[in-house]
């Protein structure tokens, strides 16, 4: 009787164990929800741009970080305190782990969005959150090594000219690896889950 | 009314009828949505090096079309072997890189796209077509059809014969 019992688990545990080898072999991982780069990942350029203490600020400085990177500028008035308040939410959704994530924001508007400003602008969000600006000949180079399309329009706001520019999110992981990028209609809970991902990953 | 047996007998022939011209009617538009007709799968589009030279030129990459057929599921895999970077819509596929973009949902889409000469491409993101979803046309198409066709039976006058005795 007890050798019976003694097969049957044993049975059993061997079971146990090859089902769980056959999930991690041919399982199907876990989809990102954003649109994500696949192996072998482009590196994010690296940029300097200067912060409202005057200091520069580099990215490979963030290495060991999750980043969220998006770029947009302080008069918009829709797409970046949007765009923001979503990536505010994001990281209350994440909890403890938001520590593990920074958002930078870095400005398409260099005439008007000091590093001051733009520090002043994002802290209204979250005060973790890091604003960056710099020349137009330095921001240039940042916008085209991250794909970004800015423009300025003739509509005016209250603020004065707008820019039509990318509303992209890109997500680099701890690596600088570029991984995710989300559209500005992404729902908050779909870009938790990408982090969530990525911060398994770690 | 004619007798049971007959009717019952109506009824079989117009479920018969109905279940041919349903299967009929239901599978023309099926003939034009081929495409559709697979399981999800991942596509891949490779941007060739000199495309964006191409395009420069107005030309169309020969290899890339100009509007593709997708269904719910499938993933759009975009490789970029130019020696720039590429947009397509949101996706922004650095130079030697691939991004992928999962269609998740039905829709039409227009994305600005930087591989091609017009700046645009189409995607139509379909249901996938399925055998069940063949079934479900014909059966919604055949059994109102079966049910008309017997009711009007009903009203035609019986043969003599059949009401005669054996």
């Amino acid at each position: 009787m007890d050798r019976k019992i003694l097969f049957v688990g044993l049975g059993s545990m061997v079971l146990v164990g090859l089902a769980t080898v056959l999930v991690v072999l041919f399982g199907k991982p876990a989809n990102f929800r954003g649109t994500s780069y696949i192996e072998p990942y482009p590196i994010a350029s690296e940029f300097e741009l200067a912060r409202e203490d005057g200091s520069s600020f580099q990215l490979s400085e963030m290495r060991g970080s999750n980043i969220l990177l998006f770029f947009g500028y302080t008069s918009c008035p829709d797409v970046c305190p949007t765009t923001l308040a979503e990536l505010n939410q994001a990281l209350d959704k994440l909890g403890d782990d938001a520590d593990r994530v920074q958002v930078i924001f870095i400005t398409v508007d260099p005439e008007r969005d000091t590093p001051e400003r733009v520090q002043e602008y994002v802290n209204h969000f979250n005060s973790s959150f890091v604003g960056l600006s710099g020349t137009e000949a330095e921001l240039s180079r940042v916008w085209g090594d991250y794909g970004v399309f800015r423009e300025i329009v003739d509509g005016t706001s209250a603020a004065g000219y707008l820019v039509d520019h990318t509303a992209r999110v890109t997500l680099i992981d701890v690596n600088g690896n570029l991984r995710v990028s989300f559209s500005f209609d992404t729902p908050v809970d779909d870009i938790v889950h990408d982090l969530k991902l990525i911060l398994k990953e770690n | 009314m004619p007798p049971l047996k007959i009717m019952l007998k109506r009824i079989a022939v117009s479920l018969l009828v109905g279940l041919v011209l349903g299967a009929a009617i239901s599978e023309i538009p099926f003939l034009f949505l081929r495409e559709t007709a697979r399981p999800p799968q991942d596509v891949v589009i490779t941007i060739p090096h000199g495309t964006a030279d191409q395009v420069a030129r107005g030309e169309q990459p020969p290899t890339i079309p100009e509007n593709m057929i997708f269904v719910v599921g499938d993933v759009l895999v975009v490789k970029n072997e130019d020696v720039v970077d590429h947009k397509l819509g949101q996706l922004w596929i650095p130079s030697n890189s691939s991004a992928q973009l999962s269609l998740e949902e039905e829709a039409s889409l227009a994305f600005e796209c930087s591989f091609q000469p017009g700046n645009y491409f189409g995607l139509d993101v379909h249901e996938p077509l399925t055998t069940s979803t063949r079934i479900s046309g014909v059966l919604f198409t055949a059994l109102p059809m079966a049910v008309l066709i017997a009711l009007y039976s009903f009203i035609f006058p019986t043969k003599k014969i059949e009401d005669a005795p054996a």
